[in-house]
């Protein structure tokens, strides 16, 4: 059956899954989860009627941003979770668990999650290439402060990284 | 943009993570066409609908207690009851997980239903309606929401509900519930029989259940004191939530039958005539609803099963 999409829904779709998925690709394991993720980002943009118009795109970022961490952190707790019981079984690791443990991301994508939120959502939007004033518009800060908020969140995850990692590069 | 050696760095480490595909587009308009279809099949298979939507928050209001939060240990309940609100709980800042074994399934008849439901639909008694139904079972359908801090705090601001605190141990903590199979009887003229077990609630044992529901009501704009209301009347008789949304023009009362009393819930058009009329059931041992286009029939073939 076609579906039609509520007009406001679908050109914002249109305009934005792409990047939205990106954000949330980089700290999930799979392109499917990411774009599940992404779609639920703009369902929740579609139901939540204060986050249209002219701050659209900031609240898609800043709400793709805390989705990507939340999964981050839900990942990390299923881990510590499994890990209680890695002494009853000792299972081939899976490719999942090969991909993750053997890979500079899984480093990356610890260290992020450590950080606080609001350093690692900045650091998300940061290397995903937004511009200043499109961080300061999605995190709802002043443009004249994003540069030294993301050059303290860039000090931040450099300490947090070489603490648990050293100097691996 | 670097200015140092330490920040390109960190650039080199967060380039490590730049995802090497390349987002589908198709696949993401499937996907929200599929969430979308989700949501408005509402008005055609309610019961299945709001009880993906609702019957999470009936567990939320299951359990009163304030013991810490044990989430290894779950306790599960039946809910036989049905109580209407007149809230939209589709807008609970709550992630919502659902899982189904499949889309609607033909079936040939009553006992193919049966084996595939693990329960023997009720069939309206001989006369009630002219012809054999079509009939399709559905799920079970599992709907698992897990509660994040910052949501809820995000939909409290929005909603200027400043002064409600959220326990930050809250972070996590999953609610489970499991509906169906349902079983569908699809007579001529848009008359529908839909049937299924009662909802199974799974919740973490000693969560503040009742604390917790009436934050999610403030969260989604229930005043402070009808929230803790609401909160207390259904923790004290928990009950399946059947969510209309306030804007919905229905008229919903409680109706007498052989049986016992059921829920008569009228659907209107733009015009006020009546659009649907349906009849809602809950035992202990099976919930069923009954949908046609006024409500005499509706009534008659609900005093007509079982």
């Amino acid at each position: 059956m076609e579906i039609t999409r509520p007009e406001g829904l679908d050109a914002i779709f249109r305009a934005h899954y792409e990047r939205i998925a990106r954000v949330i690709g980089r700290v999930t394991h799979d392109q499917a989860r990411a774009e599940e993720l992404a779609v639920e980002v703009f369902l929740k943009w579609w139901r939540n009627s204060p986050a249209h118009g002219a701050h659209a795109e900031g609240w898609l970022y800043r709400t793709a941003a805390r989705e990507a961490l939340d999964e981050l952190r839900r990942q990390t707790r299923r881990k510590r979770f499994e890990g209680l019981f890695s002494f009853v079984r000792e299972s081939p690791p899976t490719p999942e668990h090969l991909y993750t443990v053997d890979a500079e991301r899984h480093r990356v994508r610890t260290v992020l999650g450590a950080l606080n939120r609001r350093q690692a959502e900045l650091l998300l939007l940061w290397s995903q290439g937004l511009s200043y004033q499109e961080i300061a518009a999605a995190l709802a800060v002043n443009s004249n402060y994003v540069g030294s908020l993301v050059s303290r969140a860039r000090e931040a995850f450099r300490k947090e990284y070489l603490k648990r990692y050293g100097n691996q590069s | 943009m670097e200015t140092n050696h330490e920040d390109l760095w960190v650039a080199n480490r967060l380039a490590t993570i730049e995802p090497q595909w390349s987002p589908n587009l198709a696949r993401g308009r499937e996907l929200l066409d599929a969430r979308l279809e989700g949501r408005r099949s509402h008005s055609r298979t309610w019961l299945a609908a709001a009880a993906a939507t609702a019957a999470v928050c009936v567990a939320v209001l299951a359990f009163p207690g304030t013991r810490a939060i044990a989430q290894e240990f779950w306790f599960r309940l039946i809910l036989n009851r049905v109580d209407v609100v007149r809230l939209d709980l589709s807008k609970l800042p709550l992630h919502m997980q659902v899982t189904t074994n499949g889309l609607e399934k033909s079936v040939r008849d009553i006992d193919e239903a049966e084996r595939k439901a693990g329960f023997r639909p009720y069939l309206p008694s001989p006369g009630a309606l002219d012809a054999d139904p079509d009939i399709t079972v559905t799920g079970p359908i599992l709907v698992e929401q897990t509660i994040h801090v910052r949501d809820i705090e995000s939909a409290l601001g929005e909603v200027g509900a400043s002064d409600v605190q959220v326990p930050a141990e809250w972070e996590g903590v999953q609610l489970r519930s499991e509906i169906g199979p349902m079983v569908a009887e699809n007579y001529a003229d848009n008359v529908r029989i839909q049937q299924a077990l009662p909802v199974e609630l799974s919740i973490p044992s000693g969560f503040e259940l009742e604390h917790f529901a009436a934050v999610a009501f403030r969260s989604i704009g229930v005043s402070s004191w009808e929230s803790r209301a609401m909160a207390q009347k259904f923790a004290a008789h928990p009950s399946w939530l059947l969510d209309i949304p306030p804007y919905a023009v229905v008229n919903i009362q409680e109706v007498a039958l052989r049986a016992g009393p059921v829920l008569l819930i009228e659907e209107f058009d733009q015009k006020g005539a009546v659009k649907q009329a349906t009849v809602v059931r809950s035992t202990s041992e099976r919930m069923y609803s009954v949908s046609s286009r006024n409500r005499e029939l509706s009534i008659k073939i609900a005093n007509a099963l079982p």
